[in-house]
């Protein structure tokens, strides 16, 4: 008989071999020691996604961030609809007169005030995000147990 | 049904999957006992993902193969040392340690008796020839997976696992004269 022969030979006979029973006592010991513990909160929302869904939400809601803050960069698209309506007459105009000005206070706001702070408030969320996801990993890893041990 | 009947079951179903893995790993019962209480304590910490994953199984099987190989490298000083060793002794104690053949009235019983001979002559392979030859043929790992599993090299898996199913040849052919 060849080494393939007996590879086979085996490896049949092996697979064919009854699964041995657990001990009776596996149970009651296993059940003994978790009686009195609670198991481990189930995740919600989100954090219950499978990793590679929030992998491609955390990118998507990076990447429609970066989107409309470039857009706003390049230009004020409410402008072109407060001007297009402006153009109504009576009471309807007076509103969108209002909604203009409004409009461009929030925008001198965010020019003067936010925008300065607003890439190193990002850049401190996402590290902060970053930190914080890293942290989690390991602590899941070392105090909770993973299926990597080795 | 409360969380403590989920698990419950959960065990159930699993206890002789995880059980066979380790036992069949260590060649020790009692130590594979052990081994599987600690898998299940690791479930029961991460058992609101485990429950509805459909991996759980998976997730075991590498849980238990992992904490079988620590043990093994951890608890058996031995195992690197005479790994290292040829072990002629057990080709000539191995009729010795198969049970005479019992007078089976039917064929199943003989098969069942045949079955729980090789079952046997595999937990008393030395654990460097069981270890590799178990991850082969149980856990469907090649060659290269287990010498870097292991940490040895390529021709010492092959090596181990040729002498391996040379001592349980002898048991198949055994069991084949007896027929």
């Amino acid at each position: 008989m060849n080494q393939t022969d007996l590879q086979q030979l085996l490896d049949r006979e092996l697979k064919q071999l009854p699964l041995p029973r657990a001990p009776e006592a596996l149970l009651s010991k296993v059940l003994a020691v978790t009686v009195h513990q609670a198991p481990a909160a189930s995740p919600s929302g989100w954090l219950a996604w499978p990793r590679a869904w929030q992998l491609v939400s955390a990118a998507a809601l990076i990447a429609l961030v970066a989107g409309a803050w470039s857009l706003l960069q390049i230009a004020h698209p409410m402008d072109f609809v407060w001007r297009a309506v402006g153009e109504a007459p009576g009471r309807v105009g007076g509103v969108v007169q209002g909604a203009s000005e409004a409009s461009t206070l929030v925008r001198v706001f965010w020019e003067v005030v936010l925008k300065p702070v607003a890439a190193y408030v990002s850049v401190l969320a996402i590290a902060f995000g970053l930190a914080c996801a890293l942290l989690w990993t390991a602590v899941e890893r070392l105090a909770l147990g993973g299926a990597s041990e080795r | 049904m409360t969380d403590a009947d989920r698990f419950e079951a959960f065990v159930r179903e699993y206890q002789d999957m995880v059980f066979a893995t380790a036992v069949r790993l260590l060649g020790s019962a009692t130590e594979a006992e052990d081994i599987s209480q600690t898998v299940f304590l690791r479930a029961f910490q991460r058992f609101a993902v485990i429950s509805t994953s459909p991996t759980a199984a998976g997730w075991l099987k590498t849980v238990t193969t992992n904490l079988c190989l620590n043990h093994l490298s951890r608890y058996r000083a031995r195992w690197q040392f005479f790994s290292e060793l040829d072990r002629p002794e057990d080709d000539e104690s191995y009729e010795a340690r198969v049970p005479s053949r019992s007078a089976g009235a039917g064929q199943q019983l003989q098969e069942a008796d045949r079955q729980a001979r090789l079952e046997r002559a595999l937990r008393e392979l030395p654990d460097h020839q069981r270890v590799p030859l178990v991850l082969f043929h149980f856990e469907s790992m090649t060659y290269q997976e287990i010498a870097s599993t292991l940490r040895v090299s390529l021709g010492k898996v092959k090596t181990d696992i040729h002498r391996g199913r040379e001592s349980l040849k002898k048991e198949l052919s055994f069991g084949d004269e007896s027929d």
